[in-house]
This record gives structure tokens, C-alpha cells and sequence, in this order.
């Protein structure tokens, strides 16, 4: 398959816009929740299992240096799996972006825009994804490539704004809810490192395929210094954090932060930054859905499928009546999807298609060519 | 030509967008169709179960009018409305003035005195819940009615009644009488199982609330009091001095200027101060000290069995403001004897307002729950052990050290 080639630099903020999207909605507090002051502890466990996942995901795809994971499955168990992979990751792809953008929308409209309808707001974004996929892949990587760290910059700047009302002794009780909360059942959270399923897909992309390595982890190492700093932000600076659902907490932080008297209520300009970085995130699933379609349809240009899927996409997002099953999805859905997807099903493809590999390939070091 | 015709379709798209998205649109709510709250009281109802009073600012009213004559300000009015609920009296008023109410340049939120006895949980949760609310407004709890407080809140050296709602609070930067308490700390202290909430007490400067209590110190006077007892004399106006302790979402005590002062000690929270002790050198004179904290006070809880033991190790500053004709402050044998009475009286204050926290008013102001939880392992051993409820058992042990420097300009005379 011919991609557009991206540079390092490019695949890094790729895996770190999804992250950055997740944690400005309600990934912190989905980690508070399960292990309450234990969660910076929680956090560090389950970077370390990323990190030692993450090594092996690489170590696994060393044999499909020009393949994603759907090409892995076609390698596997010939169309019928690359065709049921490609639409799970599609489904996938679909329910979560397409949650996080209504969840978005409604925060704006709560916030800002009280009177305007949420499926105008959605549309705008929507209409933007598609133009931005319109003009292609490099205009999504290049655009991210400024938005990401600007968003990284707000994020940092709201977390250091409320540094003076941290109180590090609320990391106490050290075990949080618990042993098992905390490193058992708490294992579970490594679902927050939803970036993960976008290195799948990303070697077939690079221009340096020999950064790939280096790219997944640094990648996913920023997006756990970013989780764990957003974690103890509300941990620390929040004592409510723990018995109150707030529409956003990071939000809730932004609008708690001191600037001093001079700049009162600097919550929008933090705003703008996430709606870009939002945009930015639904152009990139766009980009990957079209890219899935596309190869399991075996259509020639992606192009036809773009207003499909925004059209797919708006569906989705106005498909939940109310914050009470948006939180279901995310909470739910979207955790145990990602664990089950992302973490358990890839990776056993990721293995089968190794062991197959070693049993038809004599050579052992020759790549596979898919 | 395909790519002139996607410059084209792109411009288009660009060119509608800014049309929606910059032009005015119809329905459009601008200043002309809102009106601005200042402040927000709430008292009980006699009528109704709550008395929600607006301090409303009005357009263009900063400019002088001439007119003294009114104790309120003249560029806000006040509406008090008779309702069940915050959100109804908000409805209600919205059809009286004929203008959407907006609260997002609300500064103060008052409860009165009697309402905060019965609990203000509800009232809370529906404030935070607001967009508009901001949650650096202050929250004070006034000794008189919110409505009568709102109503002779007159600013003085201020034209803009919303400016004077924010600067009058940040007085505990220099006076350590009170502190300036929002909206978010009281709402993060009240959900919090390591601290209890407080808020700045307030009241009105009248006449007739002139403290006439004789205490035996004169010196002691001047901060032990509470909002409505200073003996300022001046025309009706707010005068915030000391704290309103609650438990849980009630009010069960309040605390003097002075005792606020130990809470900002202890809690790392003084800026800067003035404190008037006995002169040890004269009979019936005073010296005032201007004190700040040297170091951050080391707070530390044990738990024994007979409950908390907390010891507050504080370390304090102090520059010398009295002077006199006599005043021999440059002999180390004079200063150490001056710091040993400023250390005395202090800890003397420390102690009092301990005890009355804990034991009178079982309330943890302090925060000190957050140095007791490190002896629990796990969530659910700190909540069985309730530290909020057992505080009433603590047990105190406070060491003052005070630092005196020296005067300002004069060190000897």
C-alpha cells in the first residue's frame, strides 16, 4: 500500500494526540476512580507493562517492517480475518473518536454555546475533519504537527497554574482503594494508552522505518508523563476530585487556576487549544478509517469513503441520549474494547502471525513480503 | 484544472464558514440584554423557604452622581426575592427587571448567619453547578441578614462596586484578620475527608455594633474581635474580621481576628501581620511587631489511643514597630527577652485557638487530617477511623519560635 511517508517527529505527536484528547475529556478521572490516591502509583505500574507490551509489540512486528496489523491478519488467516480485523478496528476507530467528540461538544455547549443545537457543533468539526482529509494525509500530519505541542504547552501551563494549591500529602494512603485496586484489578487502566493502537498501524507509514522503535517509546513515554502529570494535578490540587464528577476535570482545573488578577478567566484560550486538537484527533481517525476501508474494500483511492465516514461518524455521536451513556461508552466500552482489542486480540495476532512466519520462512531474519 | 477547481471549493468553504461564524447572528445576547450580579445573598425565607437577595450592577453608574445620601451604592441596586430555590428566585427576578440575570461577574456570595446554621449543602452544590459562577468568588458569611449586608455594602474608596467585592478580602494579605476564602477552596474543603470548611466572616460597621467588651489586656482588644464588633467608627459598611468555622455544610462557630491569624500560622497561610504584645520593659505600654513567617510551620500527627496528638512547630519573624525614647533594641539581652513575651503570647493564642477548633467546635480547619492520613495504608482504613469526628480528641503541642529582628529605621534611641 502507498502512504504518504511521515517523519518521526510526525508519528510521535500522531500517538500523542489521541492521549492528549483523552486526558482534556475524562481519563484522569476514569484513574481516580479505580484507585483513588493511589492512581500516581497506579499510573507508574502500568507505563512499566506498557513499556515491556510495547517492547514485545515491536519485537513482533520486526518479521512485517512494511505491514500494519491488518496486513498482519491477512498474512495470518488470509481475507476473512484482514476483513474482520479491518472492521473491528473500524467499529473501533468509529465508537471511540465519535465519543469523545460528542463528549467534547457537549462541554462547549454547556460552557459556551447553550443555545446552539450539539448536532451544529458536531457538523463543525465534522466539516472540518473532511476538508482537512480532503486535502490528504500530509496536510492532517502537518497540521498536527503544530497543534500537538501547542496543546502540550496549554496543558503543562494549566498544571502548572495550580501547583500552588497542591498538597503532595494527598497521595496518602499510599495503597489507595487498595492492593488489588491498585496493581490487579488497577492493570486494567492501561486502556488510557489508547495511542497504542495507532503504532499498529503506523509502520507502513514511516520514512524511517528504523525509528520505530524510538518513536513508540517515546511516543507513549510523553503520553505517561502527561497522564501521570494530569492525575496528580487533580489529585493533589483537588480534594474533590474523588466524590465529584465534574463535565471535565481538567476543565474544572482550568477554571480553578490563579493567573492572578490581571488575567481572570483564561479558561478559553485553553479551550481553543483543545478544540483544535480535537480536529486534529477526528481528521487522524478519519484518515485511518478511510486508510482500513480502503484496503479491506480493495477501492483505489479513499477519497469516496471520506464523507461516509463523517457522515458514520455523526451518527454515532449523536447516537447517545445524554451524558449518562456518553460516560457508559468511555467508562465501559471504551476500556474494556481497548483492552480486548488493542491489547489482547492484536497481540495474539501479533504472536500467531510470528509463529507462522517461523514455520514457512527458513530464513529467519528475511522480512515478509506482504 | 482540477487543482484550481479544489482552490475554488476550498475558498468557498473557507469564505462560508467566516460568514456564520464572524457576523453577528439575530438572536445574539449582548450587555443591552443582561444584567450583571455583584453579589449574591442568601438568607432563610419567612415566607418561603429561602430569601435570595441580587446586588445588581448598573451600566454606567460608576460615574459620579453627586448623591451621598443613599447607603448603597450608586451604581448597583439591590433585589431581594422570596423563593424555594436559587434557580426559581433567578427566574423570578429574570421576569422583574425585564433583562437576563448573568452571574459571571459575581464576586462575593453571602450567607447569612442564621442560614448557614441550618446548612448551605444544597445551596453549594447549585452554585458550583452554575457556568456563570466563578469559582474565585469569595464566600463570606455575614453576622447580620445577607440582604441588610448587601444593601449597606458602600463602597468607600471604590467606584465599582464589583471591584470593591474583590479587593476588600485581600486585606488578610496584610492583616491576617481574615482570609480570603473562594468559592472552590470552601467547595473542595466541605467534599474532603482530611479538613472541614470555613469561610470569611463579615458583617456591618454600625454604630451600634461597636465592641463595648471590656477585657482585662488592652492590648488584646484591637484583634479579638469578631465582623460587627471593631471599634471603628465610621458610616455602615462591611468590615470582614475573623472566620465562620463549619461542620460539614453547617456553621458552628466563629472565630476573632486574631484567631484567624493562628489558623493562617499554622495552615502556612500568613503573609504579613501586626500583633501588639504587653511591653516587658514598662508597665501598661505596648510594642507592635510586624510578623512573618520565617519558615513553613512543621505540622506532625501522631495518633495514640487516646487520640490525635498534634505538635506545631512554628518559626516566625518579627521587625520591631513601637519605638519610643527609651528603646534599646540593638542589646541581644532586650530582644531575647522581648522575643520570649512574643513567643508567649502566641503560643498562649495558638493553644486557645486549638482547643476551641477542636474541642469546642470539632471542626478541622486546620487541614491537619492531611497529616494523619500517611498512618493509614489503605482508603478504607482512613474512612473507618473518621478522622473528621475524632478530632475532637486531639491533644496539641506547639512550639513558638520568634525571630525579632530588629525595628525598621531606628534600631536604638
Amino acid at each position: 500500500m502507498n502512504y504518504t511517508k511521515i517523519g518521526s517527529i510526525e508519528a510521535i505527536f500522531l500517538i500523542l494526540v489521541v492521549v492528549l484528547n483523552h486526558i482534556v475529556l475524562n481519563l484522569p478521572k476514569n484513574l481516580l476512580d479505580a484507585c483513588g490516591s493511589s492512581t500516581p502509583l497506579n499510573v507508574i505500574f502500568i507505563s512499566i507493562l506498557l513499556f515491556i507490551f510495547l517492547y514485545f509489540v515491536i519485537k513482533l512486528f520486526k518479521k512485517f517492517a512494511n505491514s500494519d496489523i491488518v496486513d498482519v491478519s491477512e498474512f495470518l488467516g488470509g481475507k476473512l480475518l484482514r476483513n474482520i480485523m479491518g472492521i473491528l478496528y473500524i467499529c473501533y476507530f468509529i465508537v471511540i473518536s465519535s465519543t469523545l467528540l460528542r463528549n467534547f461538544c457537549e462541554i462547549l455547549r454547556i460552557v459556551y454555546f447553550p443555545k446552539i443545537p450539539i448536532y451544529f457543533l458536531v457538523i463543525t468539526f465534522l466539516l472540518v475533519a473532511v476538508i482537512a482529509n480532503y486535502f490528504g494525509s500530509n496536510t492532517i500530519f502537518k497540521a498536527n504537527l503544530i497543534i500537538v505541542p501547542l496543546v502540550m504547552i496549554n496543558l503543562l501551563i494549566a498544571f502548572f497554574c495550580v501547583a500552588s494549591r497542591f498538597v503532595p500529602e494527598k497521595i496518602f494512603p499510599i495503597l489507595g482503594y487498595g492492593f488489588n485496586e491498585t496493581f490487579i484489578s488497577g492493570a486494567t487502566n492501561i486502556f488510557a494508552f489508547t495511542g497504542i493502537s495507532y503504532i499498529y498501524f503506523l509502520l507502513p507509514m514511516l520514512k524511517e522505518k528504523q525509528n520505530f522503535k524510538s518513536i513508540s517509546f517515546i511516543g507513549i513515554g510523553i503520553s505517561t508523563l502527561y497522564v501521570l502529570l494530569s492525575v496528580v494535578s487533580l489529585l493533589f490540587s483537588f480534594s474533590d476530585v474523588l466524590s465529584i464528577n465534574e463535565i471535565s476535570p481538567i476543565y474544572f482545573l482550568v477554571r480553578s487556576a490563579d493567573f492572578g488578577r490581571f488575567l481572570q478567566r483564561p479558561d478559553a484560550i485553553f479551550f481553543l487549544g483543545w478544540i483544535l486538537c480535537l480536529m486534529s484527533y477526528i481528521s487522524i481517525s478519519i484518515l485511518f478509517i478511510t486508510r482500513i476501508f480502503k484496503k479491506i474494500g480493495n477501492l483505489k483511492s479513499r477519497k469516496p469513503i471520506i464523507y461516509i465516514t463523517a457522515v458514520l461518524l455523526f451518527i454515532v455521536a449523536l447516537l447517545p441520549k445524554g451524558m449518562v451513556e456518553i460516560r457508559f461508552i468511555q467508562n465501559i466500552v471504551f476500556k474494556y474494547s481497548t483492552i480486548i482489542l488493542v491489547f489482547v486480540i492484536s497481540f495474539i495476532i501479533l504472536v500467531l502471525a510470528n509463529l507462522k512466519y517461523k514455520r514457512t520462512h527458513k530464513v529467519p531474519d528475511k522480512e515478509a513480503d506482504l | 484544472m482540477k487543482s484550481t477547481f479544489k482552490k475554488h471549493i476550498s475558498l468557498f468553504l473557507v469564505l462560508t464558514i467566516c460568514l456564520f461564524s464572524l457576523s453577528g447572528c439575530y438572536n445574539i445576547y449582548n450587555i443591552d440584554h443582561l444584567a450583571y450580579a455583584v453579589a449574591i445573598g442568601l438568607d432563610v425565607g419567612e415566607n418561603n423557604s429561602l430569601k435570595i437577595s441580587f446586588q445588581l450592577s448598573i451600566p454606567g453608574g460608576s460615574s459620579d452622581s453627586g448623591s451621598s445620601g443613599s447607603s448603597q451604592s450608586d451604581n448597583s441596586v439591590v433585589n431581594t426575592i422570596e423563593c424555594s430555590s436559587i434557580n426559581s428566585g433567578i427566574n423570578l427576578l429574570n421576569s422583574y427587571i425585564s433583562k437576563e440575570l448573568n452571574l459571571s461577574h459575581c464576586k462575593v456570595i453571602v450567607f447569612s448567619e442564621e442560614f448557614a446554621y441550618t446548612g448551605i449543602s444544597e445551596s453549594l452544590y447549585t452554585l458550583i453547578n452554575n457556568v456563570q459562577i466563578r469559582p474565585d468568588c469569595n464566600i463570606i458569611i455575614s453576622r447580620c441578614s445577607a440582604s441588610y449586608f448587601l444593601e449597606n455594602s458602600k463602597p468607600l474608596l471604590e467606584k465599582l462596586s464589583a471591584r470593591y467585592y474583590e479587593i476588600t478580602p485581600s486585606s488578610s494579605d496584610y492583616t491576617a484578620y481574615t482570609e480570603s476564602v473562594t468559592l472552590s477552596q470552601f467547595f473542595s474543603d466541605f467534599n474532603n475527608t482530611f479538613s472541614q470548611c470555613y469561610a470569611i466572616l463579615g458583617g456591618i460597621n454600625t454604630d451600634t455594633t461597636h465592641s463595648t467588651d471590656n477585657t482585662e489586656n488592652n492590648f488584646d482588644k484591637d484583634s479579638n474581635n469578631k465582623a460587627n464588633e471593631t471599634s471603628i467608627s465610621s458610616k455602615a459598611n462591611i468590615e470582614n474580621m475573623g472566620l465562620a468555622v463549619f461542620y460539614g455544610d453547617k456553621l458552628v462557630g466563629e472565630l476573632t481576628g486574631i484567631e484567624a491569624l493562628c489558623h493562617q500560622i499554622i495552615t502556612n497561610k500568613l503573609n504579613v501581620c501586626t500583633i501588639t504584645i504587653a511591653s516587658p520593659f514598662e508597665e501598661g505600654k505596648t510594642i507592635s511587631l510586624r510578623l512573618r513567617l520565617k519558615d513553613k510551620t512543621k505540622n506532625k500527627v501522631q495518633l495514640a489511643d487516646s487520640g490525635p496528638y498534634i505538635s506545631s512547630n512554628i518559626k516566625l519573624e518579627a521587625r520591631i514597630l513601637t519605638m519610643d525614647e527609651n528603646s534599646q533594641y540593638l542589646d541581644e539581652k532586650n530582644i531575647a527577652i522581648l522575643e520570649k513575651y512574643a513567643n508567649s503570647y502566641l503560643t498562649n493564642h495558638l493553644y486557645e485557638y486549638l482547643y476551641k477548633v477542636s474541642k469546642e467546635y470539632n471542626s478541622d480547619i486546620d487541614g491537619f487530617g492531611k497529616y494523619a492520613v500517611n498512618n493509614f495504608l489503605t482508603w478504607e482504613d482512613w474512612i473507618n477511623y473518621d478522622w473528621l469526628y475524632n478530632f475532637k480528641n486531639s491533644f496539641f503541642n506547639v512550639e513558638v519560635d520568634t525571630d525579632i529582628k530588629s525595628g525598621y529605621i531606628l534600631m536604638e534611641t
